[in-house]
Order: C-alpha cells, then structure tokens, then sequence
C-alpha cells in the first residue's frame, strides 16, 4: 500500500498567510492513517463508525461547525480561527483527498448544507442545527439532484404541500445521487412549492420519517461518499424545518441550493487536485524521473495541478472576501476533475503491465477520481458557465502578466 | 451491456434510440467467452502471468477488488503466456479447487489481445447506443440534452473517433503489441468521454461504467506495450 508522504509545499500556491500554513501542516500531521482506512472504506463505507475519534475525522466533523459551538477540540488556535472560510476547506479538503478523499466524504459531520443554513435559516433553525452536529456525529444529505433532471435545481419536481389537517407540510418525490443519502440522519431536501425558480424549497427531513426510504447505489469508486437514491412518500415536514420562511422569494430555496454550489465546487477540485498529487507522487516514488518521455509526461500533469490549485486558491480567497465568480468557478472544478482523471490514466501506464493488479492503492485512485467529473455539477454544465463568463468578459481565470485574477 | 455477439467488424453498427436499455455486467460474459473460444483447455494468461475472468472461470481466485465488477483474478506462479512454463495456481483462500494456467501459444496470445479490442470496440458502440438513449430521455429547459448543440457535437466526436478505429489498417490496429496498446488508449479516451455524457448515471457498476472499467483493467494487464518507466 502507497504510504503518504510529507509532501512539499503546495506547488503553485501563493499562501503567505501564516495560519493557512499552519493549517496545511496540520492536517499533514492528522490525516497519516487516512490511506490505510481508505482501503477499509472502500470494502466497507459503514468502517468509519470505528475511527470517529481520529483528529483528522474530528477536524472535518467541526470544520464547518461556527466555533462557539465547538467542545473542547485539540486543534491548534490559529487552525481554528481559519475554520470554515473557502480557503481552508480548499487547503483542508486537498490535503485530506492526497492522502483519501473517502475518509472526508464518510466522515461524519454537517458538512455541504451548513453553507445553505447560513444562507436560509432563522436564528433557531441555525441553533438547532449546529448544536446536533456538534453534539453527536451525525451524518447529512444535501438532496437536489433527481432520475429525470439531474442537477438542474430550477426544474427539480419533488413537491411541498401544505398538510390537509393544517399541521405543517407533505414532501413527496424522489432523488438520485446525492452523497450519504442512505446513511445520514437528517438533511436538506429541496423541492418545489409553487411553480417557477421562486417556488423552491429547502427543508430539514429526518430519515426516521415516515414514508422516507433510501438506498444506496453501487457506484464503480469513491465508496465513501455513499452515493444514494431517496424516496419520499408522504413526508411529514413540520413548519419548524421548512427553511428561510422569514426571508423573501429571491433569498429562499434556490438561494441555498446556488451558496452551496459556489462554495462547495472549489472545494470538490481541491479534492481532485489532492488526488492527482498524490497519484503523481507515488509515480515518482518508483522511480519515473524528468528526462525521459514518462518523466516528462507527467511533469505535464504536474504543470496542470500546480495551475489549477493557483486558481483554486485565489477563487477561495475571493468567495471569503465576499465576491463569487461562477464562471472561474466553473473552470477550476472542471480543469480539477479532468486533471485528476489524466493523472490516474497515465499512472496506470507508466507504472507498467498489470499496474492497476499489483498496486491496489492505485486502482482504486484510479476508480475514486472519476467521480469529481460529475460532483457539484458535471463537466458540460461547467464548460457551458465558463462560456457564459466568456461573454460578459470574465474569462476561465486565467493567469496574465501581473498573476491570476 | 448486451452487444450482439458475433461480428468482431462493427464499422456498420447504426445507433438505434429505440432500443430499449440494455442490461449491464455485460464484459465479463464475453471475456470468458473469448477465453474459451481462443483457448479451450484454460484461461489464457497475460504476458505477466496475470488471468483476469469471472469467477465461474476461476474458481479458485479469491474475490477481489474487482469482485464487483465481475471477475476476479488469478497469477500463473511463474510466468507469462510463454510455451515454457505451465504453472498450477492453488487459491488457498478460495474455495479450493484450482486452476491450471497453461501458456498459450504465441499465435493465441494474439489473437486473446486483438479479441480484446474486439471486445472494446463492440461494447464502446454499445455504450454509445445507450449514451443516445439515456441523454434523449433526460429533458432541462423543455429540451431533451441530446437536442443540445454541445451534446450533439461531443458524441458526434466519439462516433468520428470510434469509427476511426473501425477504419484504421489492421497492421496499424492491432497487428503487434504496440499497435494494440495504441488503439486501447484511443479507445479507453472514447469511452471516460462517453461516461463523462452520462453524469453520475457513468459511475454506477451496473451500468456501462462497470464493463468499461473491465474493459480498461483488461487492457491494463493484457495490452500494455512495455515495462514499467521507472525501471532502468
């Protein structure tokens, strides 16, 4: 089995600030068993159960929890004070994803929705919410995508009804592909109350519910993330955990769902990143050098990853400081996603015959990265943003004289 | 996936969108099946003594990574598919009966690898009938993603790659090692952006994305054109 390494600096980053890098070499020193139970996951998801109380599971349970709710941790001060800005989870989520990104996805925690709770909730929705994550490890859903629509939010047909006896609300429809789906507690559901981009929904369901049903999907890697389909069949939603009731049309459901898109697809790429690194390294940790025609193969992916973990890191750093470009956005998590599937295909070549037998770590890199081609949005909704950011003159991003923008 | 399986020529194949969708887990049948023709007596092992099959093929073989895909794999002792070793592979951890790996001659080798391609190629065209399927039915702002002009041009790409696979000269194609390592890497292109078509629906085992991974783990064992690039 591939070992993690210590890694380098990130190559291509331009963090100055201190605490970032502190950030980064801690979650090195944290996420050193993470390959190890990786294989595990891979057999067997439901393995984290045993390994909640590593730091670097803990870490990702809490990331994204406010601080004032957090018990006593032993994650280091100045770690702690970057928790859930867009630039840590990029730092976080790569670094964790270089050594196994099923680790991350399993693990427990609020993760994804607690961007749509900031985004939609009221002050005792918030509460009630982070103070369970924070109280038990519990496991959450972020529903959008359906069989028939896919990720198109704007069209989602899943539907909210007021109750016949006055008493709250009746969810009803389906979903399809959405990550812990059949293992997490409670989570986000969007559906549709009223016809238009304006009638959208966010809503807490609980998976005790009845009438809700779930099972998992096989899918070919990334086994950690437990890709599910969902049913609802009369749902019963009380008035408490439909989201965002004080808020206007516009800053409602669909509202949610797009803050969690923005801010979750650079952290999906940080995660593709980490893992064509670490599939990178290990190819040069048997022996292919610079020089020869593999060796300069993979310098080209290797060029590849540093760009776009520049890009990464500069779109983390503006969504923090409050400006959200969905076309630069766009292009980071598809150049991500194709990058990492590159690297894995040519590992798999270099490293010779039957690599992808004799190297069970790699095989199963090789399986886990395709996923992030379709996570947060597949590669052709991408493109057609980065289009649309062509036409108003934004660009992908790029990197001119003076460095990215 | 169900391609007919008789003509190894599939440059005529039209794309049907009438056909209703076929079932997956399709690459292991047709793998034993290509063993067994080219090879009655045995599995015919990869130039690194590698046999990947399923697993009624060898019973042996404990189940593995690729258990869920269908096939499991067993390792000749000592060696590759040369006339000079006949190895007997003892699974102790599999159900206990063996199975003999016995070398194949030069000649069936080959013709296993060219199969392969075979193998490839028909389940690509397959793959690219359900991908018209599968993105005809899906429906975003009233249209059908098939009716979209991005969609449109990105298979109109494959068919044009695939059928130049089709059309390549067989001494170009598949006629030595490192032809057929150079049409399994176009080949294996055309099928992660076929996947790429098909969204979350490509990375579900039992659907297209399953066969294809066998089909890219197959060629990894039994096509690739050399050694390691970290070897001397």
């Amino acid at each position: 089995m591939a070992e993690v390494n210590r890694g380098g600096p990130l190559v291509g980053s331009d963090l100055r600030d201190d605490r970032m890098r502190a950030l980064d070499r801690h979650c090195w020193s944290v996420s050193g068993e993470f390959r190890k139970l990786g294989e595990l996951l891979d057999q067997d998801p439901d393995a984290i159960d045993d390994h909640l109380d590593l730091p670097g599971v803990l870490l990702y349970r809490f990331f994204s929890i406010p601080r004032r709710y957090w018990p006593a941790l032993d994650v280091p001060p100045q770690v702690a004070a970057v928790c859930g800005t867009s630039l840590a989870q990029a730092v976080v989520w790569e670094r964790f994803s270089y050594a196994d990104p099923n680790v991350l996805l399993a693990g427990p925690g609020p993760a994804l929705s607690s961007d749509a709770i900031h985004a939609l909730a009221d002050e005792e929705q918030t509460d009630r919410w982070f103070r369970r994550f924070a109280a038990r490890p519990d496991h959450t859903f972020f529903a959008v995508t359906e069989p028939a629509k896919g990720s198109a939010a704007t069209e989602l047909t899943t539907t909210l009804r007021p109750a016949t006896d006055g008493d709250g609300w009746v969810l009803n429809g389906e979903k399809t592909y959405v990550g812990n789906g059949a293992r997490g507690q409670v989570g986000l559901v969007f559906c549709r109350r009223a016809p238009g981009p304006w009638g959208i929904e966010a809503a807490l369901v609980e998976a005790s519910s009845p009438g809700f049903s779930a099972e998992l999907l096989p899918s070919v890697g990334l086994r950690g993330a437990r890709i599910s389909r969902m049913r609802f069949e009369d749902v019963r939603i009380p008035d408490r955990n439909l989201l965002g009731q004080h808020r206007r049309p516009t800053q409602r459901g669909l509202h949610g769902a797009r803050q969690v898109f923005y801010r979750a697809r650079p952290g999906i790429a940080a995660m593709a990143v980490g893992c064509a690194q670490a599939v990178c390294d290990h190819v040069r940790g048997q022996g292919v050098r610079d020089g020869g025609a593999g060796g300069d193969r993979l310098a080209a992916v290797e060029d590849r990853i540093a760009a776009i973990r520049r890009l990464i890191h500069r779109i983390a750093a503006d969504i923090d400081g409050g400006l959200i470009d969905p076309h630069r956005i766009a292009a980071a998590k598809a150049g991500a996603a194709r990058v990492a599937e590159d690297a894995t295909v040519l590992a798999a070549e270099l490293l010779g015959p039957a690599s992808l037998l004799d190297d069970p770590w790699l095989e199963k890199v090789y399986r886990d990265v395709r996923a992030f081609e379709f996570m947060e949005g597949a590669g052709n909704v991408h493109l057609l943003s980065v289009f649309q950011g062509l036409l108003k003159g934004s660009g992908a991003g790029a990197v001119g004289p003076e460095g990215v923008r | 996936m169900t391609p007919p399986r008789a003509p190894a020529d599939v440059g005529s194949v039209v794309p049907d969108t009438t056909l209703p969708p076929a079932p997956a887990r399709w690459y292991a049948d047709a793998l034993d099946e290509l063993h067994h023709r080219l090879s009655p007596t045995g599995p015919v092992p990869s130039p690194t003594g590698h046999v990947v099959a399923s697993p009624a093929a060898l019973p042996a073989a404990a189940p593995g990574a690729l258990a869920r895909f269908g096939v499991v794999v067993s390792r000749a002792a000592s060696g590759a598919a040369t006339p000079s070793a006949h190895p007997t592979v003892p699974d102790p951890v599999g159900d206990g009966r063996s199975t003999t790996i016995v070398p194949v001659p030069q000649a069936v080798a080959e013709a296993f690898a060219t199969g392969l391609l075979d193998l490839h190629r028909r389940l690509l065209h397959e793959v690219l009938r359900h991908t018209l399927r599968h993105l005809g039915a899906r429906t975003s702002a009233g249209t059908t993603l098939l009716a979209r002009q991005l969609v449109q041009a990105q298979l109109a790409e494959v068919a044009i790659r695939l059928a130049e696979v089709d059309a390549t000269p067989p001494a170009r194609r598949d006629q030595d090692v490192a032809a057929r390592w150079r049409t399994h890497r176009r080949l294996v292109g055309v099928g992660r952006d076929l996947l790429r078509l098909l969204g979350a629906s490509g990375f579900l085992v039992d659907g297209p994305a399953g066969d294809l991974h066998l089909a890219e783990v197959a060629g990894n064992v039994y096509l690739h054109s050399g050694r390691r690039q970290g070897d001397g």
